[in-house]
């Protein structure tokens, strides 16, 4: 399993809250902040959907693929999957977007849908996403702030 | 923030009046109406990139009246287009800048298509016709939504320039957005009655349009990629809607779809 950053740990275990019949400092240790910025480019032609793979740094340094469907005018669903060493993390949740010039930008929450091997049990809602993507190159950053259980 | 209607450089009255003396006496516009939609896809192709092409068309239904003037275009556009992934609108228009000095005081990366429209200055007897060419801008940035310019320009018998500002807004479904338009009133002369837009036809798309980048130094033009067209389509088609109000309180509604290509 890929570690957080330790900064990132010891902020978790300090505001972590402890479950009754479980171990405080157990409990806190499953609770990560998770700060990534995303550099992604698009994979295919897009429709209606970005399609997008690239890679991540932040509190884990790893592979990343990101799907930003635009639904209306200013809606778009996003789906990001991390991919640290010993499993995988899939989040999805709404953003609002918007289109500027020569690029669309994209703000809203996700929240952790599925896991895998390390990270089979990760949770976590309210989890900040925000980027902006290039209307030219569908070149996409995205940045991805907030907590997760594992 | 939305832009300010605009009228510029209009010389109008005195080209009105001229008119309206050749014409007759004015009377009033206030008739009831009929509204007409029509839309296309060039090319019409599942899963191309496209240009969208709509019209409205006012009718009245008083033999030789003008019909009452249009204040506002909400046309409702299909779910699945793909507008946010084609490269129409890469840049900006100020709207200062399209009154001053035309569509040449924009960006050519600010076209997102053209078309025409048909006004009717109201008069004894026939109402006196004149077209004008409109041309689609995107308007300055805007975090809410995203705004659409219409510059239309008339040269006779009336020589005006007027920005139409719409904005691109939420919908429901079966539709994705809504570009609802106020279009201004159009004065023939003070007291006087006001002009009636009768058509306008207009095309959201790369077809006609070339941009401009810069690459190793020189400006490069290129094709704008156009709107992407589901890959399936919809039963009954790709369906639009017009919603339509007049001056004199009323509403009208019109419905179109683009049929499903074979």
């Amino acid at each position: 399993m890929a570690q957080a950053s330790t900064g990132a740990l010891d902020d978790a275990r300090a505001r972590a809250l402890p479950v009754r019949g479980e171990d405080p400092l157990a409990w806190a240790a499953r609770e990560v902040n998770l700060q990534e910025t995303g550099h992604l480019h698009a994979v295919g032609e897009p429709g209606t959907t970005f399609n997008e793979r690239g890679s991540a740094t932040g509190t884990y340094d790893c592979s990343i693929v990101g799907r930003l469907t635009i639904v209306s005018a200013n809606r778009a669903i996003a789906t990001f999957t991390v991919k640290p060493k010993g499993g995988s993390v899939t989040g999805r949740g709404s953003a609002r977007f918007a289109q500027q010039g020569a690029n669309g930008y994209f703000g809203g929450t996700i929240s952790i849908v599925s896991g895998t091997g390390s990270f089979a049990h990760a949770s976590g809602t309210n989890i900040g996403i925000s980027g902006v993507i290039s209307r030219e190159t569908f070149a996409l950053t995205v940045h991805v702030h907030g907590k997760i259980h594992l | 923030m939305r832009a300010r209607v605009a009228i510029s450089r209009a010389r109008t009255a005195t080209a009105i009046a001229a008119v309206m003396l050749c014409a007759g006496v004015p009377v009033s516009a206030q008739a009831a109406q009929t509204v007409t939609l029509q839309t296309s896809f060039t090319p019409d192709r599942l899963g191309a990139r496209t240009t969208i092409e709509f019209g409205f068309h006012v009718h009245s239904t008083i033999p030789r009246r003008a019909p009452s003037p249009v204040t506002e275009v909400d046309l409702h556009l299909p779910a699945g287009l793909g507008l946010a992934t084609s490269t129409l609108g890469l840049a900006n228009c100020d709207p200062q800048a399209l009154i001053a000095g035309g569509v040449e005081g924009c960006p050519a990366n600010a076209r997102i298509g053209f078309g025409s429209a048909v006004v009717a200055v109201p008069a004894e007897g026939e109402p006196v016709e004149e077209a004008g060419s409109i041309t689609a801008l995107v308007g300055p940035p805007n975090s809410e939504h995203l705004e659409v310019l219409f510059y239309a320009e008339g040269h006779a018998p009336v020589f005006a320039q007027l920005v139409f500002p719409g904005h691109v807004l939420e919908d429901e479904p079966p539709f994705s957005g809504r570009l609802d338009t106020s279009i201004p009133l159009i004065p023939t002369w003070p007291g006087g009655p006001d002009v009636a837009v009768t058509s306008m036809t207009s095309t959201i798309g790369p077809r006609g349009l070339t941009y401009y980048r810069h690459v190793g130094g020189k400006i490069v033009p290129f094709h704008p990629r156009g709107i992407a067209v589901p890959a399936r389509c919809p039963r009954g088609g790709f369906p639009f809607r017009a919603d339509i109000t007049f001056l004199d309180g009323t509403h009208q509604t019109a419905a179109s779809a683009v049929r499903c290509p074979r």
